[in-house]
């Protein structure tokens, strides 16, 4: 490559699709590293190490359902047995969603803060770093999907081609949440207790959306709430297509595809917009 | 010849906000309203780097050198001018950057050099070499954690200087690790500038620019004083850097004004240095042939089990001429104690050197010749000058010179003493 680059004063150049496309080929094993160090990196040193990639959503997903469906008794009704697998399963269905999610937003704020030596010192292009946060979570979203994948059929009878209709429903996701990866991921550098806010943004969405509940326990008048919610649009398509192969239906698809490019469109343009003065605030 | 590296009226002022919040305020609002206060760290920056040359930059600290690599490098957006950049760039403004301390040393060559925009295949093909040149071949499936300081800085380097760019950028990045890497550092940036890649050297070692440069720049203030020869340059800025200051033993430890790079970690600092001649007063005019003490006094913060002074004499172009201290000389200090002090006088007769001006650099350190951590390294802080009875040609001239004259064709007594 030997392009002419011109640095000139003025408004921040933002990068066509075709451009991020090809910075993150050119890049795509340094941007994979990165993405492994975030995925591993927290069972580091551990004994067992990935094991728990595995062992702490089956952890959880086991609480839950104890919780909600013995203590709280929580039944989703339909055609789901009563079984504690079941209602665990579709719990756990309904989690990965949001996990991917909150996940993501939440390493966001603090992505290029705890970046700030590489950021301000070495010359590579930032927008790795948000997709390194994304690749690592489909990693994990690759694990638990898998688990999901393995025991839905058994318990539920779960159609296998389930998997197939969840698939647009995860790329329109992966979308919605890159937007916002790359938003909060700017916006944390100037306002440094955004960490805290999303903290508390995330609780609330977790419980405005369906997750551990049915969708028709949600108060009738409140039901907007679950329309302008992209995440409920999310885990309501996602838990149908992958637990009993139906859907997804092309009118929420297209209302999620809408939220979803919004989404991307704003905070792509926002981190770029900012970019240059990140060496500046660190 | 081509341009690599074109630099027209650059310019950048920095808007020093008093909260980072404010600074987002400012981008929200546009030009409507103001939150900041404005400096210029750059102005009017102009000069061009030729394909395969290598250029020089120096100046005292706080010039505006580093802030005008990081505009180079499209770190920092500049305000007014222009850049133009031809060529795969690597820059090296600082050793290490991208670093983790918990990860193996070759966990962290591989991420490092992806950083650095190499494709995975030129990473596995130069490994070898990385691991050769950094001689941690046994270390490198450690954590980076336990390893030196020195280890440390060599396994970064060499990654660096494998990158093979097109443009290398370096920010004072050789100023670090012992004597002997860093040879071998000079060594390396050399067969890079041989192979034709083009240099932008930012330093405050003049024998830096003067052997590794084709050209260099002195900028003050963010503005350019002078680009020229790295001789002019180092002659010129040296002569500045003398006028600014007195040359005084002094009995401070504020010299960090006016140009001198003074660093290390703070275990010791030097509190007085200077040379005296045989009545014990402070002197800077030396005669050759007559004796002088180079007196070195430092006080130690923290225990260090192997102290080291000593000091180094620099000719105007920055070459080392003398070099001494207490290990190399044989008499290896004892370990020293937080609250002492210790004062070295090394006593020695002051060669024939041309009459020019030199500068003297006093350090102290821990550690082995070999391998050692800097305390406090003051760099070039006292301008001595040489004032020999006859003129002196050359650099120097051996003293107890004799002369035999042969002449042929008729018998002639041959000179005394030959």
């Amino acid at each position: 490559m030997t392009d002419v680059v011109e640095i000139r004063p003025g408004r921040v150049e933002i990068p066509s699709l075709r451009r991020f496309g090809a910075t993150l080929r050119e890049h795509r094993y340094l941007l994979w590293q990165l993405a492994v160090r975030e995925f591993l990196g927290p069972f580091r040193g551990s004994l067992l190490g990935a094991f728990w990639a595995f062992a702490t959503p089956l952890v959880l997903l086991f609480v839950y359902a104890f919780v909600f469906s013995f203590v709280f008794r929580m039944r989703w009704g339909g055609s789901v047995s009563e079984s504690f697998l079941s209602y665990g399963l579709v719990l756990f269905a309904s989690f990965i969603p949001y996990s991917f999610l909150s996940t993501a937003l939440i390493r966001s704020s603090s992505l290029i803060v705890s970046h700030g030596g590489l950021v301000s010192k070495v010359v590579f292009p930032l927008e790795v770093l948000p997709a390194s946060v994304l690749i690592s979570g489909l990693l994990q979203l690759a694990v638990t999907t898998s688990i999901l994948v393995v025991l839905a059929p058994v318990a539920l009878g779960a159609p296998l081609t389930g998997l197939l209709r969840a698939l647009p429903v995860l790329a329109l996701h992966l979308i919605l949440t890159a937007g916002l990866t790359f938003f909060l991921s700017s916006l944390a550098v100037f306002v440094r207790d955004l960490g805290t806010v999303v903290g508390i943004a995330l609780q609330v969405l977790f419980f405005l959306t369906p997750i551990t509940y049915p969708e028709s326990a949600f108060p009738a008048r409140f039901r907007w709430v679950q329309e302008v919610n992209p995440l409920a649009v999310v885990v309501r398509l996602w838990r149908e297509a992958i637990l009993f192969g139906r859907g997804p239906d092309l009118a929420s698809l297209g209302t999620l595809a809408a939220m979803a490019l919004v989404s991307f469109a704003a905070g792509y343009w926002w981190f770029h917009r900012t970019r240059k003065a990140f060496v500046e605030v660190l | 010849m081509k341009a690599a590296i074109e630099v027209r009226g650059l310019g950048l002022r920095y808007r020093l906000y008093p909260s980072a919040f404010d600074r987002l305020k400012q981008i929200v609002a546009g030009e409507r309203k103001r939150f900041y206060r404005e400096q210029w760290a750059l102005r009017d920056v102009t000069f061009d780097v030729a394909e395969g040359r290598s250029f020089g930059i120096i100046g005292p600290n706080g010039s505006g050198k580093s802030t005008l690599l990081k505009v180079v490098c499209d770190l920092l957006a500049p305000t007014e001018g222009l850049v133009r950049r031809r060529g795969r760039l690597a820059a090296l403004l600082e050793l290490g950057a991208g670093f983790n301390a918990e990860y193996t040393g070759r966990e962290n060559v591989f991420l490092n050099a992806s950083l650095l925009g190499m494709p995975r295949e030129q990473i596995e093909r130069v490994y070898p070499e990385i691991v050769a040149f950094s001689q941690l071949a046994d270390f490198m499936d450690q954590p980076v954690k336990t390893y030196s300081s020195g280890m440390f800085v060599r396994l970064a380097f060499s990654v660096a200087a494998h990158v093979d760019p097109e443009v290398l950028v370096v920010d004072e990045a050789l100023a670090v690790g012992d004597a002997v890497f860093q040879h071998r550092c000079m060594k390396k940036i050399a067969d890079l500038r041989a192979r034709g890649t083009t240099i932008l050297l930012v330093t405050h070692d003049m024998n830096a620019l003067s052997s590794l440069c084709d050209e260099a720049m002195w900028i003050e203030e963010g503005r350019v004083r002078l680009v020229s020869s790295p001789r002019e340059i180092v002659q010129r800025y040296l002569a500045w850097v003398y006028e600014n200051r007195d040359s005084e033993l002094r009995i401070s430890s504020e010299v960090d004004r006016s140009g001198v790079l003074r660093y290390g970690d703070g275990r010791a600092r030097l509190e007085r240095w200077g040379v005296v001649d045989e009545t014990g007063g402070a002197t800077t005019m030396l005669v050759p042939g007559e004796r002088y003490e180079v007196v070195l006094d430092a006080a130690f913060h923290a225990d260090v089990a192997e102290p080291i002074l000593g000091f180094q004499i620099r000719d105007p172009f920055g070459r080392e001429l003398i070099s001494m201290n207490t290990t190399e000389r044989g008499t290896p200090l004892p370990p020293a104690r937080a609250g002492e002090r210790l004062t070295v006088r090394f006593a020695f007769p002051w060669p024939e050197l041309a009459e020019t001006d030199y500068s003297l650099s006093p350090a102290v350190a821990s550690g082995t010749q070999e391998n050692h951590t800097v305390l406090d390294w003051i760099d070039g802080d006292v301008i001595l000058r040489s004032v020999p009875t006859s003129r002196v040609l050359g650099l120097f001239r051996p003293h107890d010179v004799t002369l035999a004259v042969e002449r042929r064709g008729t018998e002639v007594p041959r000179p005394e003493g030959s």
